[in-house]
Formats: C-alpha cells, structure tokens, sequence
C-alpha cells in the first residue's frame, strides 16, 4: 500500500504517487490533473467538487466556496445551502476526491499521504490541515512544507551541487526559499513568506482596475457580480501569461465595459503587490546568509509564477535566470510524491535526505523586571532551525521561596509574549530555595512530524515532567474525529462517473449567465435537450449526448457558429437504427 | 565531541568537503530512522559549515572560486566567503533602497545588472506542457534575451509611492469628512484605530497629505490633534516633542505640538476644576438659598413696584450675562469670577421673571427654547426630509397659533400678565421657524465645505 503525496492548493489541488523510480501524478475522473479546490452543494444536496463546482461559482456563489485554504485555521465558517462548514471541512472534501481518484489509478486502497502545506503556514493553520486529512480518512501523519517540495522535485543529483532559491506563488500564499543541494542532501536553509499574498489578488486588482475605468464601484456589486468580474479578470490574467496584450469586455447589465491590459499596465496598478513580492525574498535571503551570486537561479513555483510579469520580476530582482523544472503547477505535487515515497523508505530514494526548517520561533515566556505581567519571549528553538531538532535551556526561580515553575510555550516572533501565540502551559514542582537557585531544564523537541514535545526537568530534584504541545491529534479526540465524520458522511457526493455531466450542466448554466440574446437562448437549448437525454438514464443514450454537448459549448465558447450542430434529425435517426 | 569529530574530518575550510562528510553521514543516521543522530549531525555540519564560512579555520582556505571579481564589486580584499557577505549586504541594502525608495529616486549604490555583466535572462518563452529536465545546467554567461517584450521594473518605486499617495488621499479624505458637522464621533475614532491608517501611518506620502489638510482646515487640525498626538506617540512629555524621523514627520509634529500642550494645559485645568467641585456646589446652594428669600420677600410688593424692578432686573442680568461672555471668550476670568457672574445674573432673571408673572415668563422661556433647539447638534443628524418637516410644522403651527390662542384664551387678554405671557407665545413659533431655515442653510454651506 502506498503513500500518496497531496499538493492541497488554494485554486488547485494534485495527487502525485512514486512508481517505477519517478513521481507520477494522478489523474481524476476527467483525465486530468489539476482538481480545482471548489467545493459547492447542488439542490438536490448533493456535493460537487472540482470542475463542476468551479462553473457553478459563478452560477450559485452562495451555494459554493473557493480559497478556503486562506482560512485554515481560522474560526471561519462558510455557508454552503444553508448549512455551516469549517475551511477544514471543505478541504477534507477535497482531500477526498483525490483519495478517491488515486485508489482508481492505483486499484488499490489509500490510506496514508503526505500532504504540502506553505512554508508560512502556522502550527494552527498546519493542524487544520492534518485536520481535514483525519476528516478525509487519511492518515497525515507528515506534512511537507511546498517550496521543500518544489525543491526536492527540481533537484537532480547528476546536475551535481547548486543553491537555489524556490519561489512558490500560487493562487493564495507566497513562499519562498533557498535551498542548497549537494551529494543528495536537500537542505533548506531559510524559508519566509506571506500566507495573505497570491494571484487571487492580482485578480482583485484587475477586476478593480475594471470598475475604475468604466465607473463601477467593485465594493457595491452584487456577490455575483463580483464572482463574474474576478473570473473574467482571472481569464484576462491568464491570456497575458501568452500574449502581450489581454482584453476584457463584458455587456452584462450593469457590469458593461471594457479594458484592455498589458504587462505594464499591471505592473503599474499592482505596484504595492510586487512590493510585498519582493519582502519575502529578501528575508529569506538574508536568513540563508547567500549572496545572490552564489544562486544557481530561481525555480518559479505556482501558477502565478506562470505570468510573464512575475517571472521577469524575479530575473529583475535577483539577476539570476529562471530554472524552470517540470511544469510550475504540478512540481509541488511531484516533490509530495517524493517524499511520500521517501517516507515509505523506497529502497531508489534510500540515499536521499531532506533537511527542513521550523518556520517560526518557540520559546517559553520568562520575567520581566520592568512589568510584571508582561513576559518577555525566551527563545529554545529559533526560527529557521531545522528539523528535527532539541533544544535546552536553563530556568531559574524569581522569588525566594517558590515552590513551582509555571512554564508557558509560545510561538512567535515578537519580544513580548502577549503578541505571540500560547500552545500551552506545564506547572513543575520545585523545592523551596532562595530566589535563583532552584531551576529546570527546559527541552524542547521538534521532530519531522511537525509534534513538538516539551519536558522540563528539575535541576535539583530530577523529577520530570512532560507533555506533547503541538501537532498530535490535532486538536480533535477520537469522538469528536468520529462525529464530524459522521456529519461529512451523510453529505450525499455525487459518483465518480457522473462528475462529467454535472460539470457540463454547470458550465452551461455559467454560459447562460455570461451571454445575452441570442447565444443565451441556444445554450438554454442545448442544456435542456442534454437534460432530457440524462433523464432516459441510458448510459450509452447519455455518453452519445455529453460528447455532443461539449462539443456545442466548446464552439459556443470559442465564438463559432453551430450551424450543422443541431440535435438534428440524424442523431435520433442513429437512435432508432439500433 | 567537537563537530568535526562528528563530521569524521579534520577541520577545514573546504565547504565542499564538509558537504560530502556530511552527505556521507547521512547514510548512517538518516532522519526517518535516528533524528536524534541527526539533528547531532546537522548541528555539527551547521557548525563546521558556520566556522569555515567565517573563516576560522584558514589553514586550507579553499581556492575554488575566483575571488576578484566578488572584490572589486564590493570595494574589498579578503576571503571569498567575506567577499560574498558584503555582496549580499550590499544586495540587501539595494533591495531596501527600492523599497524605500522616494519617488522617482533612482536606485544607487548597487548597480546588479553590471555585476551581472548585463540583464539576465528576460521573458523566458513559456512551455507549460514540455517536461524540462529538471535543473538545466546553469549558464555560464547570461542567457540572450527571448524574444518577446520586456517590461520594465524601474518604475515600481515611484508606482507604488503613487499607489500609496492615492490610499493616503482617500483616508484623509474619510478623515475629513469624520470631522464634518453630521458626522458620528466614533467614525474618527474608528478610521484612526483602523488597519489602514496603523499601515500608513508613517509612510511619507501620507504625512505630507495629512499634513496640508491640517494646514488647510483649521477645524480638522482642532478635532485631530488630540487623537493625532496619541498616535504619534507626542504624549511623552509636556515640553518638547519628541524627535522627529524625518522632515514629513518634523512638519507634522510640529503642528500638533502647540495644540497638545494647550490640551495638556486644559486638563489640568478641568482636573483642578474637579477638585475644587464639592466648594462651588456649596456656594451655589447658599446662593439659590438667598435668590428664593429674597423673591419671596419682593412677593409682598404691589405690581407697579414689581414692573420697574423686574425690567431693571432682566437688563442688568443681561448685561452681566452678555459681559461674562466677552470677558470668558477673551480668557481675562479666572473660573471662580465666571461662576459667581453666573449667580449674579440667575439672580436678576429670576427677579426679571418674578416681575412679569409666571405666564408670561413661561412665555419667554418658550420663546427662548423656541430659538435655541434647531441649533443644536441633534437637529444636524436628522435625515433631510426631518428637518424640512420640522421646519414646515413651525411655519404652519405659528400661522394657527396666533388667531387660535386669541379664541382660546380670551380672558388671558384680560390681565396683564396673561397679555404678556401671549405675546410672547407668538413669537416663539415665528422664530423657531426662522431658527429652522437660518441651521438648513448652515448645514448645506458646512457641508460644501466639507465635500459631504
């Protein structure tokens, strides 16, 4: 039984497993690999993800959710029909899709993977995530942080020694890190980021940029409204990844207009983003210790790197070439694989080793002479330390005569512990002494399952105490895991093999909405014949039809005229030959 | 054990040497099998890594890289290893200045492109589909620029000045308008305790608009400067402000400051008031006191010595009410003086009052009440078609009142008192009316001001 390796990502989710000494990836029910991260629940109740779910975005923006990775971790809640589910849910729903198509590439049942998550991602953030792979059930036991992923992909042994860095800009979070590998050791030497940061904004700015040139204003538009224009900027976005220049007009109602969009252009109105591109990179860089001379280049990761405008920027920035290694939406996934594979102790993968890093700093909180009640942060393990590590440090009493230590664990980069976050607290009992002379030893364990375990020893007495802080279990009991699966369980999901005729009904219903006059009514035409031909429940009947359909919508789509593609005479002539 | 006991070498300045010990180590101790072997390993490689880069170990200083040009690009001799850390601070330091960067100011001390010995690859074609072998062997000169356009980056400082000029236009905008006359007072309060105004605060841009608006509109300078000077952390002392960073910030520091410290000043003030509150209510009840002896007195008096002696009254206690104003507004009375003119002139209103009867006081008080209450702050928060129905209801009730009252009260004519008191009452609505209209147009020409 193997362990697959999962790229969870803001606007598309893969698969990937190792076979036959490479990474492959898993294609899902429509052949494909990219599963749009879309989860939407149709009328009857029944939920939808992927494709179809992305199309009905536009169509039912309440009855569907995007991004809900940005809001791991979070408190949250999205309202999907009515009912509520946590951003952990949804990615379980996810998660499972992929479990589902990966046990149909394989043939075999999955039961363990290894799933990315972005380097910046906070210990709550990374719980949710091993969360949703609990609710999904999947054993995650190991999350792999996606530029080491990014890295471990790109990195070729017959190439010899290089230090690159890997910038991951995906459709949510930006990562970034510089990695150096030699004699099949990945070693990550620093790791930053922005976890608010992806191309979901740049979409935003278009779709801004839109409402200010034809007098819209983008913050009073209906939900819909809205949906449309980030969709249609999002497809704008993507056409200047291959032409110079990309056109976007509409004739909604109400949302009529048009703008067209260059590189500089974007450029010019996304000015603040490309400033918050370029302070990760510089602070990775400075913790790696690197000159940029040193760089063999820059591994873009993450379809927005795929954007002319971006990739330019970091040649600009670093003066280094672009690596590109594999295909920059599907490199995280591969290097999941990886190690997944390197996980399972594949004898091929036997030699290699990947060094991570912890990305942000934990301490326990100490005394502050100045202000009492305003503990000061006491580093054990710093921020980019990497992985597994243990470290110790002494503690001493403050006032004479005390009789317990009371030991808070943060994280966090602040000097004052009210402004990072508390994991936990352990009280140990100390003998009574004058003040400073009873202390304990504090170690702080940080393994490559991302648990932290924390005992603290007396110095005197040598009575230890210990407890595990972060990570296991994630915060859920065996019941609670139980419950909430239940709750999941009873969501009907629609079968594998239907997916591609919900996706055609959905994207249908997306055109109606997009198109007017006389388009507008063809389209009603073709879904209403497509839905009469679902309903004779004859799979050959309905497979003759879909086919035909997609192809009516492609021509639709792209602008061609349907002349001779009727549900004319000759196609229920072929009917009743049978 | 020192790391290169772990390591299994002898120490070296070889970083590639290092490297392969380390690699080969990891055979043995790998970090899915003994994490804590390990982590003992990777410190130990850090280590050794760590003292080879400073240097420390110059014994067999690595002669794998030219050290020439990473020197003369940096402006010094030494190793490679102290050749490549000043080229990353000096790298850093061109990254900061392009962050910082103040409109149009070019980017100076780090030209990257001729360290580079010209622009590296640029607009790479895209291939998304093609499986690239990973890693191409790295060029050894820059690759030639694909064909294809090139944008240009140089801009960006200056775009996201604008960008950030533009935010800093509109929140001094909403600003503004939170100091406008119908605005709610905890809009201010909100848009200063906001993540917008906490992001732009210190930006230069921001400094200079808010800075003119100051300047420009005494009114907002008035509101701002107290909720201001706590932002900007003025509230250190007293005496000088503290030191600004920077020129914008010297500008605004410098407007803020006098207003902080007559705001500092007025708060002593009222603190003192405070402490000497439970003395006045003393005096004040001893006063009432000796107001209601006295008019009780004067009661026994015929009203042709009452008439003289309440329109006596009434011009003294206006007088002395008119003279309080002038001297509090020109700052001349101590707050004690101000209280004790107050009591005097209740004094000769009450006696003005007493003299023309209770009716026709009533009356004037009506009349007074009449005039004041469109004024107030709570007649600018009605909707517009509120304060238009007020208006109008004035106008309408004033033109029924005066024929009405006459039907209504016809012995009221009768006594003098009554008389009075009726007369009086007929202006009230008259001037509430005109009250109405005087604060419409007042409301319209502050709101024109204020771009409301």
């Amino acid at each position: 039984m193997s362990i697959i390796g999962i790229d969870l990502g803001t606007t598309n989710s893969l698969a990937a497993v190792y076979q036959n000494g490479a990474s492959r990836l898993v294609p899902n029910a429509f052949g494909e690999y990219l599963t749009p991260s879309v989860v939407s629940i149709d009328e009857d109740g029944a939920v939808l993800v992927g494709k179809a779910a992305r199309e009905r975005l536009i169509t039912h923006p309440a009855r569907t959710a995007a991004a809900f990775k940005r809001a791991m971790g979070t408190d949250r809640r999205y309202t999907l029909a009515g009912r509520q589910f946590a951003p952990e849910e949804l990615s379980a729903l996810v998660l499972r899709r992929l479990k589902e198509d990966a046990e149909a590439f394989l043939g075999e049942a999955v039961e363990e993977a290894v799933v990315s998550v972005p380097a910046y991602f906070t210990d709550s953030q990374r719980a949710a995530t091993k969360r949703a792979g609990q609710l999904a059930g999947l054993k995650v036991e190991r999350l792999i942080n996606e530029p080491s992923a990014a890295a471990l992909a790109c990195y070729d042994p017959a190439q010899g020694d290089a230090a690159f860095l890997v910038y991951d800009f995906g459709g949510g979070t930006l990562d970034v890190s510089v990695v150096d590998c030699f004699e099949n050791v990945v070693n990550i030497l620093a790791v930053s980021g922005d976890n608010q940061l992806g191309g979901n904004d740049l979409d935003l700015v278009i779709a801004r940029l839109y409402c200010q040139q034809n007098e819209l204003d983008f913050d009073s538009l209906a939900p819909e409204q809205r949906a449309i224009l980030l969709s249609q900027a999002e497809q704008c976005k993507q056409t200047l990844t291959t032409a110079p220049m990309a056109a976007m007009v509409l004739e909604l109602p109400g949302l009529a207009g048009s703008l067209t969009l260059t590189g500089q252009k974007l450029i010019e109105s996304a000015a603040t983003l490309f400033g918050r591109m370029r302070a990760p990179l510089q602070k990775a860089l400075k913790d790696s210790g690197l000159a940029p001379r040193e760089l063999r280049g820059v591994v873009p990761v993450g379809g927005s790197c795929k954007m002319p405008v971006v990739r330019q920027y970091l040649s600009h920035l670093l003066g280094r070439p672009l690596l590109d290694a594999g295909h920059p939406d599907t490199v995280v996934a591969q290097g999941a694989g990886l190690y997944a594979a390197m996980k399972e102790r594949k004898a091929e993968l036997r030699q290699m080793v990947l060094t991570d890093l912890c990305p942000f700093t934990l301490g326990v909180g100490v005394h502050n002479p100045a202000d009492e009640d305003n503990l000061i942060m006491s580093p054990i393990i710093e921020r980019n330390s990497s992985l597994p590590t243990s470290k110790v440090e002494k503690y001493y009493t403050v006032n004479a005569g005390q009789t317990r230590l009371k030991i808070q664990v943060f994280q966090g980069e602040a000097m004052y512990c009210r402004d990072n976050k508390k994991l936990g607290e352990l009280e140990l009992p100390v003998p009574p002494g004058p003040a400073g002379k009873e202390g304990a030893a504090v170690r702080f364990t940080y393994d490559i399952n991302g648990i932290l375990e924390v005992e603290a020893q007396s110095l005197s007495t040598g009575k230890a105490i210990s407890a595990v802080l972060v990570g296991r279990g994630a915060g859920l009991s065996d019941d609670q895991v139980k419950q909430r699966l239940a709750q999941l369980q009873n969501l009907k999901i629609h079968p594998r093999d239907q997916e591609e005729n919900r996706l055609l009904l959905a994207r249908g219903e997306r055109m109606w909405q997009e198109s007017l006059g006389e388009e507008r009514e063809e389209v009603a035409r073709i879904l209403e014949d497509f839905q009469l031909e679902l309903a004779s429940q004859e799979p050959t009947r309905i497979l003759r039809a879909s086919r035909r359909c997609k192809e009516m919508l492609d021509r639709l789509e792209a602008g061609l005229p349907l002349d001779g593609f009727r549900w004319d005479e000759d196609f229920f002539d072929d009917e009743d030959d049978q | 054990m020192n790391c290169w006991q772990i390591l299994g070498l002898a120490p070296t300045g070889d970083t590639s040497a290092i490297r392969r010990a380390y690699a080969q180590k990891t055979r043995t101790c790998h970090p899915e099998e003994d994490p804590e072997g390990f982590d003992r390993l990777h410190t130990a490689f850090e280590e050794a890594m760590d003292q080879a880069r400073r240097g420390g170990v110059r014994a067999a200083a690595a002669p794998e890289a030219p050290a020439a040009p990473a020197a003369k690009l940096a402006g010094r001799t030494g190793t490679r290893e102290e050749c490549l850390a000043a080229e990353q601070a000096a790298y850093l330091r061109w990254l900061e200045g392009r962050k910082n960067a103040p409109a149009a100011a070019p980017a100076a001390d780090f030209d990257f492109s001729a360290a580079e010995g010209g622009r590296p690859a640029r607009g790479q074609e895209e291939q998304p589909e093609e499986e690239d072998p990973p890693l191409p062997p790295a060029p050894a000169a820059p690759l030639p620029p694909a064909a294809g356009e090139s944008y240009d980056f140089d801009d960006l400082p200056r775009q996201e000045s604008q960008a950030r000029r533009q935010r800093a236009l509109l929140l001094v905008g909403d600003l503004r308008a939170a100091c406008g006359p119908d605005a709610d007072p905890w809009q201010l309060q909100e848009l200063l305790e906001g993540e917008e105004f906490r992001e732009l605060m210190h930006a230069p841009e921001f400094l200079d608009v808010l800075t003119r608006l100051l300047k420009k509109e005494p009114i907002c300078l008035d509101k701002l400067s107290v909720d201001l000077s706590y932002a900007y952390g003025l509230q250190g002392g007293e005496g000088a402000p503290p030191p600004a960073p920077d020129e914008a910030h010297a500008a605004l520091y410098g407007l803020l400051a006098p207003l902080w410290r007559s705001h500092c000043q007025a708060a002593q003030k009222k603190s003192d008031k405070e402490a000497a509150l439970p003395g006045r209510i003393y005096a004040v009840i001893v006063g009432l006191t000796a107001v209601i002896t006295l008019l009780a007195t004067l009661d026994k008096f015929s009203l042709a010595l009452r008439l003289p002696l309440s329109l006596l009254g009434g011009a003294v206690g206006a007088a002395a009410m008119l003279l309080a104003q002038r001297l509090q507004a020109k700052g001349w009375l101590p707050s004690n003086a101000v209280l004790l003119l107050r009591v005097f002139q209740l004094f000769f209103l009450a006696l003005f009052f007493f003299g023309i009867g209770p009716a026709s006081a009533g009356g004037l008080l009506a009349c007074y009440v009449a005039a004041a209450l469109p004024g107030r702050k709570w007649y600018f928060r009605l909707q517009k078609g509120a304060r238009f129905a007020i208006t109008a209801a004035c106008a309408v009730l004033a033109l029924l009142w005066v024929p009405l009252s006459v039907l209504v009260f016809p012995e009221a004519s009768g006594a003098l008192d009554g008389s009075f008191g009726l007369v009086f009452s007929w202006f009230a609505l008259p001037l509430a009316f005109v009250r109405c209209i005087v604060s419409n147009c007042r409301y319209y020409k502050l709101a024109a001001r204020f771009g409301l």
